[in-house]
């Protein structure tokens, strides 16, 4: 399974592909939305890790435009702040259902829910 | 084999034969009888394969066909074969002729029921003939040629039944047509028909539905007709219906009459299938009735309506007829009048004798005065023209035509008796009634004139001339106006008279033309004595002279009128203000230059004043010449002459428009005073009250008569007495002092926070001799302002601590992923070392954030000596990580050791408001400049402080939202602001006695800079303490 993870923090986004790929994912990692969305189409991801409030576009914008791309790719969202529930929110009522985890996650947690099914 | 061949083979001819046999009377619809005969000789002689025929026809006329060609002298064989024996049904026989090389075989075949129609023969060499199928062939055709001569019979009779019925229809003096079907189509019209439409062909019909046909009919009831008739199946009669047909081209009137029939025609089964039209033009007829009974009902109207009375007698004398005329004259109804003897009606009968005789004799009468007995019994006085009506010399009736005249004869009775009474009229009238001739000549005077005139008897100037009694200077006018009047003119005069004793008269005289028996005019003159008004009226306007000249010397405005309210006087005054001439002014003209909102209120004064004959006086505005409406005090008293009479009113009028306008402004400013919202007080340079209006007594509890001439001093609060000192020597120097925040105390001792504004009063010359002070009471947007501080307070903190979540969890998240990762590679110790120093940097973040979170929680309840720099990179510290993410530069440029003393947790919140800003004014990219330095007040170089400037490079602030900057609940950023920062940050710096100010670029060169000043040392306030304290007192409370 092939996984994108997006974080501005080089440190939180390199942590995490080290995980993934330790558990046999295929994970690549990038720091901003623009180049997740470049590195969607030549990667073709089957799941997206991204951080909702980032300079430049968010998380959720850049999650939009590649479900554009690849409506089958599963979007995981994660956020520190409270703000990111408004992007949320608003997405939701364009149609959007991400699935969304609160900053500081647990890497099992989050394991647990790549590998299990979508929207447990 | 061959033989069933050869049979097929006739069969099938036999076949071929039938179908064309059976077919073919179809192809003979239509001809005659002969070219049948002629066909089925043709075919016959092909299918049989005969030698010969011959048929004969019995018609009307025999037909004979013969096909002998072969076989010469076979018509006469076949004649005489018929001719021996007519068989009823087939016939064969066997003929023989020196002609023919060998005997034929003959078939005689009879056409219809035993041979009605006639008869074929056929010869064939063949002596088998006929065969069987021969036989039915022959009994196909002939029965085929039957049918078909009987259908030209048939549509023979037809057509000869059709033409006599078309010759019929042709000849009849009657317009006729066939009309079929629900549309009205012409199947035929006949050649009158054609004519009386004004058409000139059947074909303009033919085939054509009537509104086709005749289109200018199609509004004139006839289709209508024609519908009902399909429709019912009933006949319709018209009689002298009116059409009006276009058929000037066959120069017949459009106009005419008919008498007509729409007959329906019924098809076999008696449905209604066409209607005939019969139509007989009976214009003529109908005009020459309607000529006479138009020029009948004209006579009989005239003489019925005539205005003149008429009546016809019989020989006998009895009335035949009278009109109504008549019959009104004498209010008699017909049946009592008409068939009565005339005698009866007539009150002389030697009268009515002596009519009927003359007029038996035929003599005409001319103005025969006759009278006659009305219906009420009264007399009517007629004149009778009458004569007699002779037909071959018989008496058929007199024709009587009767004038009344009994209202000329009563006039005439009245005229002479009213004559009698003008006559002692004018002899006893008290004025002199005249009459003078066109010369001047006297000829008539009554016995008053005679008495003016000083002649005791009538001969002593009547037949005189009049002129002699003229006064010599008025004699020439009187003699023109004579010879006015006695051309027709009316007119009246005054002149003085001399008596023949010499007095002298004035008169006055009113004369008209009068109509002498021989038509020439005289003057007919009443003249009176105005000798007495003559003089009376020289003395008034004497002394009205007099009067006018001392009135128009004054300034006073002053009119008179009469005892018809009229004014007929206006004095200089009046005339220079409205700038109009007196003409313009007189009787109503003055009304045109009052106030038009005034002048109905006027008016009701005046008139009802007037009529209690009371003294007034009103107030209006009246037009002076220069435009404007000036404020007029009239006062009108009633004029009474010498003698007590009421003469009329004189008024006197002044000009109080300065006074009015300054009492109106006076008025008006004391209701603002009164009404204001404000407390408005006015002082003189002692302190001591010199005005209080209500809101003031309202405010302070203090009333009106408590104030007045007491101290200022009263409502000021101990501590600030010396205020007032300060407040008094400004305005003792001419200057004002806006908006001062102060406190005051009620009578109630309530401290009461306003809003004070003082201006000097100056007296007319310019010196201050007072002060008026308007008090705003501001304690409720005090407490709405304290309200706002606290929410923001609130709100900040909220911000805070969001800014702080995110900036603690991302490390958190990266140390969650190093212990796992930690963990996972537990063997690899070098791993495992980096992971844990990597954890222990974000630790170290996480402390550092939280460390200078802490900042703004210390108690800032009393002011501390700080560091500026320090302060402002504490603040910053929390936010160098968005600055960062956002890309934006931070430039610094400090004076390190700048200090001051004030509430450090408030100097903080103010520069995180700030940087805030700053960082929402660049969402990508820019430059954030921070300037610390020492420096001073801008307006006073002796008040040392710390300046600080917090620039960025955004977008900046448009100059409409500049001004609104520092308002409360301002903000751009509708999603995040609340509207209260930079509302706040002024609040704080304020509070610390600094100023802060903003300045904003869009365009090129963009960005906002926020300057602010802060004061060394903090200026120690009563105010200050007050409300520097309070509202973290309410957000503990409010916690």
């Amino acid at each position: 399974m092939k996984i994108i993870v997006v974080d501005d923090e080089p440190v939180i986004a390199d942590t995490l592909v080290n995980i993934l790929n330790g558990e046999g994912y295929n994970a690549i990692s990038t720091s901003n939305g623009r180049s997740a969305i470049e590195w969607s189409e030549k990667f073709q991801p089957d799941v997206v890790v991204s951080d909702v409030i980032m300079p430049g576009l968010s998380g959720v914008d850049t999650a939009k435009a590649i479900l554009k791309q690849l409506p089958n790719c599963r979007i995981i969202l994660f956020s520190g702040q409270a703000a990111s529930v408004d992007l949320v929110a608003r997405a939701r009522e364009e149609g959007y259902s991400f699935e969304v985890l609160a900053k500081p996650v647990d890497p099992d947690v989050l394991l647990n829910k790549i590998s299990g099914p979508e929207g447990a | 084999m061959n033989k069933a061949h050869n049979e097929n083979r006739d069969l099938r001819r036999l076949l071929r034969d039938l179908v064309a046999l059976a077919t073919t009377p179809a192809a003979w619809v239509g001809r005659a009888p002969a070219q049948i005969a002629e066909s089925v000789a043709d075919l016959l002689l092909h299918t049989l394969r005969a030698d010969a025929v011959y048929i004969c026809l019995r018609s009307q006329n025999s037909i004979e066909v013969v096909r002998d060609g072969q076989r010469p002298g076979f018509a006469e064989e076949a004649r005489t074969l018929l001719s021996n024996s007519v068989p009823g049904s087939l016939y064969v026989d066997t003929i023989t002729s020196p002609k023919w090389p060998i005997s034929l075989k003959v078939a005689v075949q009879p056409i219809g029921i035993s041979g009605e129609d006639g008869f074929i023969v056929i010869g064939c060499a063949d002596a088998e003939f006929p065969s069987e199928a021969e036989n039915l062939l022959l009994s196909v055709g002939a029965n085929q040629a039957a049918v078909a001569l009987r259908a030209a019979r048939l549509r023979a009779e037809a057509d000869s039944e059709r033409n006599r019925l078309r010759d019929l229809l042709a000849q009849a003096p009657a317009a006729m047509g066939l009309l079929m079907g629900p549309e009205h189509r012409w199947t035929y019209v006949n050649d009158e028909y054609v004519r009386l439409t004004g058409r000139n062909d059947p074909d303009d019909f033919l085939g054509k539905s009537v509104v086709e046909s005749l289109p200018e009919i199609r509004t004139q009831g006839f289709i209508e007709l024609l519908d009902e008739v399909y429709r019912t199946g009933k006949p319709f009669f018209g009689r002298e219906m009116k059409t009006n047909l276009e058929r000037s081209a066959r120069g017949l009137s459009n106009e005419s009459y008919w008498d007509f029939v729409y007959q329906p025609v019924r098809d076999a089964v008696g449905h209604v299938d066409g209607i005939l039209v019969h139509a007989v033009e009976v214009t003529d007829r109908v005009l020459a009735r309607k000529n006479i009974e138009e020029s009948e009902r004209k006579y009989r109207d005239l003489a019925e309506s005539a205005t003149i009375a008429l009546h016809w007698v019989g020989a006998d004398g009895t009335i035949l007829w009278a009109n109504k005329a008549e019959l009104e004259m004498l209010a008699y109804t017909a049946e009592e009048y008409i068939g009565h003897k005339i005698t009866e009606f007539h009150l002389d009968s030697p009268v009515i004798n002596d009519i009927l005789n003359r007029l038996c004799r035929g003599e005409k009468l001319r103005e025969y005065q006759a009278r006659l007995q009305a219906k009420d019994g009264s007399i009517r006085h007629v004149i009778i023209d009458s004569s007699v009506l002779f037909e071959n010399g018989k008496f058929i009736h007199t024709r009587c035509f009767t004038r009344d005249i009994t209202e000329r004869k009563l006039a005439e009775q009245r005229l002479q008796q009213s004559e009698a009474r003008f006559r002692a009229i004018v002899e006893t009238t008290p004025e002199c009634v005249k009459l003078v001739a066109r010369d001047g000549t006297l000829l008539h005077m009554n016995s008053a004139g005679l008495s003016m005139v000083e002649a005791e008897r009538a001969e002593m100037v009547v037949g005189k001339s009049v002129y002699d009694l003229i006064a010599p200077e008025d004699c020439l006018r009187f003699r023109e106006f004579n010879e006015r009047i006695c051309q027709g003119e009316r007119g009246s005069l005054e002149f003085d008279l001399l008596g023949l004793k010499g007095t002298r008269r004035h008169m006055e005289t009113h004369a008209a033309p009068l109509q002498n028996p021989d038509e020439s005019l005289v003057q007919l003159a009443v003249t009176r004595d105005v000798t007495e008004r003559k003089n009376a009226e020289m003395a008034l306007r004497e002394s009205e002279q007099k009067l006018r000249v001392v009135t128009d010397a004054t300034p006073v405005m002053i009119w008179m009128s009469g005892t018809d309210k009229l004014c007929y006087y206006f004095n200089k005054s009046w005339l220079d203000f409205v700038g109009r001439a007196l003409e313009q002014e007189m009787g109503n003209g003055w009304a045109e230059n009052v106030h038009p909102d005034d002048f109905d209120r006027c008016l009701q004064i005046y008139v009802s004043s007037f009529d209690a004959r009371q003294p007034f006086e009103m107030e209006y505005r009246l037009r002076h010449h220069t435009g404007e409406y000036r404020w007029i005090l009239d006062h009108g008293v009633p004029r009474h002459g010498p003698d007590g009479t009421f003469e009329g009113y004189v008024g006197g009028c002044l000009d109080i428009h300065d006074q009015k306008e300054a009492s109106q402004a006076r008025s008006r400013l004391a209701a603002i005073v009164e009404s204001s919202d404000e407390a408005i007080i006015s002082k003189d340079l002692n302190g001591l009250v010199t005005s209080w209006n209500r809101q003031a007594e309202r405010l302070f509890g203090y009333t009106e008569q408590e104030m007045i001439g007491r101290s200022i001093l009263t409502i000021i609060p101990p501590e600030l007495h010396r205020d007032e000192d300060m407040i008094l020597s400004k305005i003792r120097n001419g200057e004002k002092i806006d908006h001062f925040e102060t406190v005051r105390v009620a009578k109630s001792g309530e401290r009461i926070e306003v809003s004070i504004s003082i201006s000097p009063v100056r007296d007319e010359n310019g010196r201050v001799v007072g002060a008026a002070k308007i008090a705003r009471d501001i304690r409720e947007s005090k407490k709405i302002e304290r309200t706002l501080r606290t929410t923001e307070k609130l709100a900040a903190a909220g911000r805070l601590a969001a800014t702080v979540a995110h900036e603690i969890n991302n490390p958190l998240e990266a140390v969650a992923n190093l212990v796992y990762l930690a963990k996972r590679d537990v063997r690899d110790a070098e791993k495992v070392a980096s992971y844990l120093n990597s954890a222990k940097q974000e630790l170290n973040r996480v402390a550092h954030i939280t460390r200078q979170t802490l900042g703004f929680y210390r108690d800032t309840s009393s002011p501390v000596r700080f560091n500026v720099a320090s302060t402002l990179d504490d603040v910053l510290g929390l936010y160098e990580r968005r600055f960062e993410t956002r890309n934006i530069r931070v430039v610094k440029q400090y004076d390190d050791d700048a200090e001051i003393v004030a509430l450090a947790g408030e100097i903080r919140q103010a520069f995180s408001n700030l940087l805030t800003n700053a960082l929402d004014a660049m969402p990508s990219a820019g430059t954030l400049s921070l300037r610390i330095h020492k420096s001073h007040k801008w307006d006073n170089a002796h008040a040392p402080g710390v300046r600080i400037v917090i620039a960025d490079s955004g977008s900046g602030i448009s100059p409409e939202h500049k001004q609104n900057l520092f308002q409360p609940f301002f903000t751009t950023k509708a999603d995040v602001g609340t509207g209260l920062g930079l509302w706040i940050t002024r609040g704080i710096i304020e509070k610390h006695g600094g100023s802060i100010r903003a300045r904003s670029r869009t365009g090129q060169k963009h960005g906002t800079t926020f300057s602010m000043f802060l004061p060394g040392v903090p200026k120690h306030s009563r105010e200050q303490a007050q409300l520097g304290t309070q509202p973290e007192h309410e957000l503990v409370a409010g916690d």
